[in-house]
């Protein structure tokens, strides 16, 4: 049940980032929503929740860009894993160490997603990082603390 | 760190592995693997969604009162004959002008059907092979580009249009001249993909086709540039367009064959060069000059 659960959440996400991803914020600044429910799942969960809801995630993610298939997938997935790896030795509810686990996987997936890609990076350096990468993983971090308060009230996961 | 090894690659080491080689495999994989993806989690998760959301939008309607309701479409139903006539002048009208604009031969035709969903729409026409069409002839509007000619029958024609995933485009944006590929967004909308995060593109911005790609003419309207957004995952942008052409409300398109010219109000307003007042004869094209 758990696993529809996490589809279905995922899938919704995916809806919301597809349609509104764009003009949430102004420039280049958006909300990375699908890694931070990899996280959340990743912590309550355990890890092997995680990789799939990361490699879940991913997937869809993969089919509402225009890259390759897998490629998120692949990430998320590995994300997903080492997080809950990380969360049963840490104290998982605490809020700081959920918000670094965000932002932190919010920007393993820009510098992967750089290293993977084969577009073009004619205009892509240390700027690009500074005002795009690093405000969207910190931003990133505050909605999936919002999200995952939000959900604890819904009690949408039970703690493993 | 041998036990921390074997503790991190315990059992659930052969999930990850697991999907470590499937997303692999799906990186290899071409378009068609997307698709089939595509339309499988489209009938599994989004279908059963926006059934769900029809039927809320039922109930809704339903509460609301159903008479106001039917009364609504009994009044809009005759807004919309008497708007009907007024429209179809309109539009013969600006078929004809744009008609007059372009050079070259071109085969004017009726949209008669449609078919997929959002996933992969496609639009019936009522020109096929006996009028000389053939498959990837380019297929434009009134107001701009449309598609491209994917399969043909006697007397009719299946087009491609630009809001269909497997078609891509490569356009320019006419102010700054960055260069893109355009591609279908959910919902019919469109995006100018590939672009370097700091170009200079603005709202407001004309992109048209760059005629590179060798299938569709350069200097057609792809959309106007509405915003700009990152690329999911990877630090480029994506300009998202409005497209010239409203497909859903498309009727009489025009199927480009053999030589053409962009409709650029600058050339429409000169001459065609045979008819400049001492113009050099036409000679042969230099490159037939060179074939044996």
């Amino acid at each position: 049940m758990t696993w529809i659960v996490t589809l279905l959440v995922q899938a919704v996400t995916s809806a919301i980032e597809t349609s509104l991803g764009g003009p949430w914020l102004r420039g280049h600044v958006w909300f990375d929503l699908t890694s931070g429910i990899v996280v959340y799942v990743a912590l309550f969960r355990g890890r092997r929740a995680g990789a799939i809801a990361g490699f879940a995630g991913g997937l869809l993610a993969d089919l509402a860009g225009p890259g390759p298939l897998g490629r998120t997938s692949l990430l998320l997935a590995w994300a997903g894993y080492l997080v809950g790896t990380a969360g049963e030795r840490m104290p998982r509810e605490n809020r700081l160490i959920q918000y670094v686990l965000v932002v932190l996987t919010v920007l393993a997936r820009q510098v992967a997603m750089l290293a993977l890609s084969t577009g073009p990076f004619g205009d892509i350096g240390p700027a690009a990082f500074l005002f795009y990468a690093l405000p969207t993983a910190l931003a990133s971090g505050v909605a999936a603390l919002a999200c995952y308060r939000l959900t604890a009230k819904l009690g949408v996961f039970r703690v493993r | 760190m041998a036990r921390l090894r074997r503790r991190f690659f315990q059992r659930d080491g052969v999930l990850l592995v697991l999907l470590t080689v499937l997303s692999f495999g799906l990186m290899a994989s071409g378009e068609p693997v997307r698709w089939g993806v595509g339309r499988v989690l489209e009938a599994l998760l989004y279908t059963p969604l926006e059934r769900v959301i029809g039927a809320g939008r039922g109930f809704w309607a339903g509460t609301t009162g159903k008479r106001l309701e039917e009364e609504a479409v009994r009044l809009r139903e005759e807004n919309t004959l008497l708007a009907e006539a007024a429209a179809e002048n309109e539009r013969l009208r600006a078929a004809l002008g744009f008609r007059q604009r372009v050079r070259g031969p071109m085969i004017p035709a009726e949209v008669i059907g449609r078919r997929g969903t959002f996933v992969e729409p496609l639009i019936l026409i009522d020109r096929g092979r006996d009028a000389a069409i053939t498959v990837n002839m380019p297929v434009v509007g009134v107001n701009g580009l449309v598609g491209r000619i994917v399969e043909t029958s006697g007397t009719t024609s299946w087009v491609m249009p630009l809001t269909n995933p497997a078609c891509r485009v490569s356009g320019v944006v006419r102010r700054s001249g960055v260069v893109g590929i355009v591609a279908a967004r959910p919902g019919g909308a469109l995006a100018l993909t590939g672009v370097p995060l700091l170009a200079d593109v603005a709202p407001g911005d004309l992109v048209v086709t760059s005629g590179l790609g060798g299938v569709f003419p350069a200097g057609w309207p792809v959309g106007e540039a509405v915003a700009m957004a990152p690329e999911f995952g990877g630090l480029l942008s994506r300009v998202e367009l409005r497209p010239a052409t409203n497909l859903d409300l498309l009727e009489e398109v025009f199927v480009l064959r053999g030589q053409f010219s962009p409709p650029d109000p600058r050339v429409e307003e000169l001459a065609p060069p045979d008819q400049l007042e001492g113009a050099p004869t036409p000679a042969v094209p230099p490159r037939m000059q060179e074939l044996p």
